[in-house]
């Protein structure tokens, strides 16, 4: 009787736990959707592509180290033009460093990341849990659909709209608005794969919806449960 | 003998004859002065835009202006030494100036303050050529690095406007000078490949004088040399824009030119005029002709309506003169002519005379700077009166046939009076 008690026990919990993720509120999907994309003391390869109105595509690689959200630092590495520049993001800071002046400059999140459709704020992620207020608007079965608006006129964006996948809690497509409501940007999130204990879509293509020109990103290899020295992230150790 | 008729009685009445004289020849007078001013004013304008921005003649890639976009790489021509040449053959052109445009991400080093903006290239030595009058304040070179400012090499000198300046927290430029501590600029672009590139300088002055106060106004800017700037692109003697100043100073005749210069252009070239770069306010300015006929035609009616009640005057008063002339045997025409030639006098006398003393006026207004201060401008708009040598004479002409035709009704209703009711009148 015991045993048959337990049994039903493991059931009514194995029956519960997608109801469990269900109950998940807007501001707690928003917080694994903030740790997902941008996981923490990873080592990753990128390739970042851009594609131009003349159909000219532009290819970049990149080693990409991330001690949080907050220290992401960025090391070019093709194509041979571009090898030694590196990226920094500190907090809300996003500095620029390349070799073939020696000159550190700092950027805007709303700048282009690469003279891409990307920007600096979409490749570094700020925090979205303390940048916009997020609501579930929708939701089937299958997916989340949150809407995010900004907080102050600071953020990146006016709003987002982000589809969630109940599953996984990872994104599937985003949009992106202007303070008109006027469409900037879409993203369409794929190919998701786990590297040890990390799980996160490995694709990510934008079309910018003004322009039609698209970009993309693609996480080639991670290592997971990397430690960085303080060094890696600091500005005045660019270039070094 | 009508006119020795006309011009006794216009004698005999001196007060009135004075009075409407002198409305004929104030009316005159300002005629010439308001136009005068307006052809200063558009002239000063035109030259705002031809000598100050746009040059004469625009040559730029088949559908530049149309680019809105903004792809900074798809309407780009070669300004080779080739086509330099053929193009200052062409007769009538004085200098040619190359302008490449692109944006990008400047950068104050030491306040480490970023913000995007426009990067215009030029070039130095050939902009004063042609924008002669934005750079008649400038003494000697500008866009150089000054003494004393111990750049590092491959360093270029580069203006900002003062937007950008307020906008990357930079300190106050004088007009065409230097200022003291010059900052270290970065500037952030992508070249044709897609490749991030920078170009590293030293804010060395204001934009002021190389794109007028009145059109900056509220654009963030920064022009380098345009070599640097084809450097960093990586697009070799391409250009987006050449500015191309003629010899003549008809602003509004330029067209001529630019069809000689299109014809030694490649296909995909192609010469435009500064009124197609100006738009709307060309097209206004364009429209003197139109508004400088409706000023002479609203005063001149003026003028009519006051002669046609002078000329009435004359008629009642002169009724039982009127009886008598026809008595005598004056035909109907010959009375209606008298009026009419009195009329003419008046016309002729007045608008003659403030013809003269029009052209009197505009002639020492000329020689008067008339500024114009705006708000939005550093620098004032300086209107130098001018008309045409043959406009006083056609102001007196107008004159002339304001004055016959308001007269003509009350000279009709002159000679069709009856003898007998003209004589009985008291």
């Amino acid at each position: 009787m015991q045993r048959l008690s337990i049994s039903f026990a493991l059931i009514a919990l194995l029956v519960a736990i997608p109801q469990l993720a269900s109950a998940l509120s807007a501001g707690q999907i928003v917080e694994r959707l903030d740790g997902a994309l941008v996981p923490s003391n990873v080592e990753a390869d990128y390739t970042f592509i851009n594609v131009r109105t003349d159909g000219q595509r532009v290819t970049y690689t990149m080693r990409v180290r991330v001690r949080d959200e907050n220290h992401v630092h960025m090391a070019f590495r093709a194509p041979g033009r571009e090898a030694g520049r590196e990226v920094l993001n500190v907090g809300s800071e996003i500095w620029s460093y390349l070799p073939s002046t020696g000159r550190v400059v700092r950027l805007q999140e709303r700048e282009s990341f690469a003279g891409g459709d990307f920007s600096n704020a979409d490749v570094f992620r700020g925090d979205w849990s303390t940048t916009y207020t997020p609501a579930i608007i929708s939701e089937s079965d299958r997916q989340w659909v949150l809407d995010l608006r900004a907080r102050s006129n600071n953020a990146p964006y006016a709003r987002m709209r982000v589809w969630v996948d109940r599953s996984t809690v990872l994104p599937v497509q985003q949009h992106f608005f202007d303070s008109s409501g006027t469409l900037l940007k879409r993203i369409v999130y794929g190919s998701v794969r786990s590297f040890g204990t990390v799980t996160l879509p490995t694709r990510a293509v934008v079309e910018n919806a003004v322009t039609g020109e698209r970009s993309e990103w693609r996480i080639n290899s991670m290592s997971t449960n990397q430690t960085f020295a303080d060094s890696v992230f600091a500005v005045g150790s660019l270039g070094r | 003998m009508l006119i020795r008729l006309a011009l006794k009685n216009l004698l005999r009445n001196r007060r009135r004859s004075a009075v409407t004289i002198s409305t004929t020849l104030v009316a005159s007078a300002i005629v010439m002065l308001s136009v005068g001013m307006l052809n200063g004013t558009y002239r000063e304008m035109a030259e705002s835009f031809t000598l100050k921005m746009t040059g004469d003649v625009q040559l730029n890639r088949a559908g530049y202006r149309e680019n809105v976009s903004g792809e900074p790489f798809g309407f780009l021509f070669e300004w080779d030494e080739s086509l330099q040449s053929d193009v200052l053959a062409v007769e009538g052109i004085v200098a040619a100036t190359p302008r490449l445009e692109t944006g990008g991400l400047v950068n104050n080093q030491r306040l480490q303050k970023t913000a995007p903006m426009p990067i215009i290239g030029l070039d130095p030595d050939s902009e004063p050529k042609v924008l002669t009058r934005q750079y008649e304040a400038i003494d000697g070179a500008f866009m150089v690095m000054p003494e004393g400012a111990d750049p590092e090499p491959n360093m270029v000198p580069i203006l900002l406007t003062k937007d950008a300046m307020e906008g990357l927290k930079l300190g106050e430029f004088s007009q065409g000078g230097q200022s003291e501590g010059l900052e270290d600029i970065v500037i952030t672009l992508q070249d044709q490949d897609g490749i991030t590139q920078q170009i590293v300088g030293k804010a060395v002055g204001s934009a002021g004088h190389v794109l007028p106060d009145f059109f900056a106004a509220g654009f963030a800017g920064a022009y380098v040399p345009i070599d640097a700037l084809q450097r960093a692109l990586g697009v070799g003697q391409n250009v987006s824009q050449v500015m191309i100043r003629t010899e003549t100073r008809d602003f509004f005749n330029v067209q001529p030119f630019a069809s000689a210069v299109d014809r030694v252009l490649p296909a995909n070239v192609e010469a435009q005029t500064w009124m197609d770069a100006a738009g709307d306010i060309a097209a206004s300015l364009q429209s003197q002709d139109a508004i400088n006929a409706s000023i002479v035609f609203i005063i001149f009616v003026l003028v009519a309506m006051v002669i046609v009640n002078t000329s009435l005057m004359s008629v009642m008063e002169r009724t039982r003169e009127i009886g008598t002339l026809k008595a005598l045997g004056y035909r109907e025409g010959t009375i209606r002519n008298l009026f009419l030639v009195e009329a003419l006098m008046i016309g002729l006398i007045g608008g003659i005379l403030g013809g003269v003393i029009g052209q009197g006026l505009v002639w020492l207004l000329a020689e008067v700077e008339i500024k114009i201060e705006y708000t939005t401008m550093d620098s004032a708009l300086v209107i130098v009166p001018e008309v045409d040598p043959g406009f006083a004479g056609a102001v007196a002409l107008i004159a002339v046939i304001s004055a016959v035709v308001a007269a003509w009704l009350p000279a009709r209703r002159a000679a069709r009076m009856r003898p007998v009711e003209a004589l009985a009148a008291t």
